[in-house]
């Protein structure tokens, strides 16, 4: 496998970070499911399910499974004891863009991986699919993802998801190049309420993270605006974490071999 | 005498291993920027200081529907003692650890002491956020330490006891979480496990169980809100049982510490390595 994504892959954070995403997302779904009942479930419900994790839970875990495999990639730099030869090899400023990048996808990862089990345990307990073959569960479930924008509306909550975990990775990637693993990870979820909290109420309440993580779709506002914060937010963090480790690899820094 | 003042070397050692450079950083930034964001608010203007501390240690309300702000909230006080957590885990209970084991009589010995040592970190973090925060109020122009509170009888009086349960609760809430995150690492060895075990099941039951619904769901006998002085029943009101709050927290640090001392008779952690 590629090393670049093996590093990825092989950290169980990764893998934490995708069960805390099921579990945010089932968590959110749980009340409905103990009192509605499976058999009373409707066309409509399958939407609803799926906008369920946007609110909730995730936003407490959403600093946590962005940090989960982000936070081991440094540490790990540091504990094998060989960067000095990987930076001889790569450069620093190659060194930082592949961590970062890593961050990102391991991030990214962990929610698509999450969100795509949930969509997956969503649709098979439906009564939809219970009692008749797959091929009559895709032909039944087709039209009605596309009618009701139950697709987009996964899609797009699942791809907000993970641009806010990957925001909040860089962060965590940064954060880690000063301290350690745990360390890093509790900063970054700090780091994360403090804002959420901060902003509610003040001028800037529009920039809160969870705010720009799940606008309503209901209200039919333009969506762009909620999209370009957050991609302002994710330059922001880019750019946090790009110094952070570039200070950590200098003269001074506590990454330096 | 020596062997108090081994006792005493020890704990000291530990205690420094757990109020590392970087918790006590969290911890001043946090209570400042909790204090801050609390007292610049307009409505919070007249204030006492016990009532600030109160709040900000205190715990919230009940909910009916609990929003992520508010459990955000709580999280947030709770985590300078996991920052000192992943410190005491490293340092005291890892890396530290094939130095230091030998010292002891036994494995049990190194545990119990490391149990004692991590509840006296709760107790002393619990007393330097309050101390911060107060000195926080005091330069904010806030006086006044008592709090008004109403007795069985319904008179009102004004007392320093809610503002002292608030912080010995809060100190118990972290001595618990912590407990079971040194369990965890414990048996598995793995530190991300561990901290996990701090937060998520605080996490979780912030959202779980902060309801005030007696019939559907009883929530007065869970443990997270044992930890919360806000929601203790005061005057006959609805809410948690004092006692049974603070004698359920120490019984259950006592049960997690018990149950950690019987693990170690089938593990050596000597020649384990950490995760």
């Amino acid at each position: 496998m590629n090393t670049y994504l093996k590093r990825v892959l092989s950290g169980g954070g990764l893998y934490w970070g995708a069960t805390l995403t099921l579990f945010a997302c089932l968590y959110a779904a749980m009340g409905v499911l103990s009192y509605l009942g499976l058999s009373y479930y409707t066309k409509g419900d399958v939407v609803y399910f799926l906008t369920l994790p946007r609110g909730d839970v995730i936003h407490l875990l959403l600093p946590l499974i962005a940090a989960l495999p982000a936070a081991t990639l440094c540490a790990e730099d540091r504990s094998r004891g060989y960067l000095a030869l990987v930076l001889k090899r790569c450069g620093n400023g190659r060194y930082v863009l592949r961590r970062l990048s890593q961050a990102v996808v391991g991030a990214a990862l962990a929610v698509a991986l999450g969100f795509a089990a949930y969509c997956a345990i969503v649709y098979s307990h439906s009564p939809y699919t219970a009692d008749v073959d797959m091929k009559e569960a895709v032909s039944t479930y087709l039209p009605l993802m596309t009618r009701h924008k139950a697709l987009p509306l996964a899609l797009d909550t699942a791809f907000r998801l993970a641009f806010a975990a990957a925001t909040w990775a860089l962060i965590c990637a940064g954060c880690s190049a000063f301290m350690g693993e745990m360390q890093a990870m509790l900063v970054t979820v700090v780091a994360y309420y403090f804002l959420s909290q901060l902003l509610v109420g003040s001028a800037l309440n529009e920039w809160m993270p969870q705010r720009i993580q799940t606008p309503d779709l209901f209200t039919a506002a333009p969506l762009w605006q909620y999209s370009l914060r957050q991609l302002a937010q994710f330059l922001l963090a880019a750019l946090f974490g790009g110094a952070c480790l570039a200070f950590a690899l200098g003269k001074r820094g506590g990454m330096r071999p | 005498m020596n062997k108090l003042i081994k006792y005493k070397n020890r704990l000291k050692m530990d205690l420094l291993m757990m109020l590392r450079p970087q918790a006590l950083i969290a911890l001043v930034a946090i209570c400042t920027l909790q204090t801050l964001n609390l007292i610049i608010k307009p409505w919070n203007r007249d204030l006492g200081l016990g009532a600030i501390v109160y709040e900000l240690y205190g715990g919230i309300m009940w909910y009916e529907f609990i929003s992520p702000q508010a459990a955000a909230f709580w999280l947030l006080q709770l985590l300078p003692c996991g920052m000192a957590f992943a410190g005491f885990l490293e340092g005291s209970m890892d890396s530290r650890l094939p130095y230091t084991a030998y010292r002891f009589s036994s494995q049990t010995a190194w545990w119990l002491s490391k149990v004692a040592a991590n509840l006296l970190g709760c107790f002393a973090i619990a007393l330097f956020s309050g101390l911060l925060c107060a000195l926080i109020a005091v330069l904010g122009g806030h006086r006044g330490l008592l709090l008004a509170i109403q007795d069985a009888q319904g008179f009102r009086m004004l007392s320093m006891a809610p503002l002292l349960l608030a912080l010995l609760a809060y100190a118990l809430q972290m001595g618990i979480l912590t407990g079971l995150g040194m369990l965890v690492y414990l048996i598995s060895r793995n530190s991300r496990l561990a901290l996990l075990s701090y937060i998520l099941p605080a996490a979780w039951s912030i959202m779980r169980h902060s309801g005030d619904d007696s019939l559907l769901m009883d929530n007065r006998h869970r443990v997270i809100n044992w930890g919360m002085a806000k929601r203790f029943s005061q005057g006959g009101g609805f809410g948690v049982d004092t006692g049974e709050a603070l004698l359920g927290s120490l019984a259950l640090i006592l049960a997690l510490a018990l149950l950690g001392a019987a693990v170690q008779a089938f593990i050596n952690q000597t020649q384990r390595k950490a995760r």
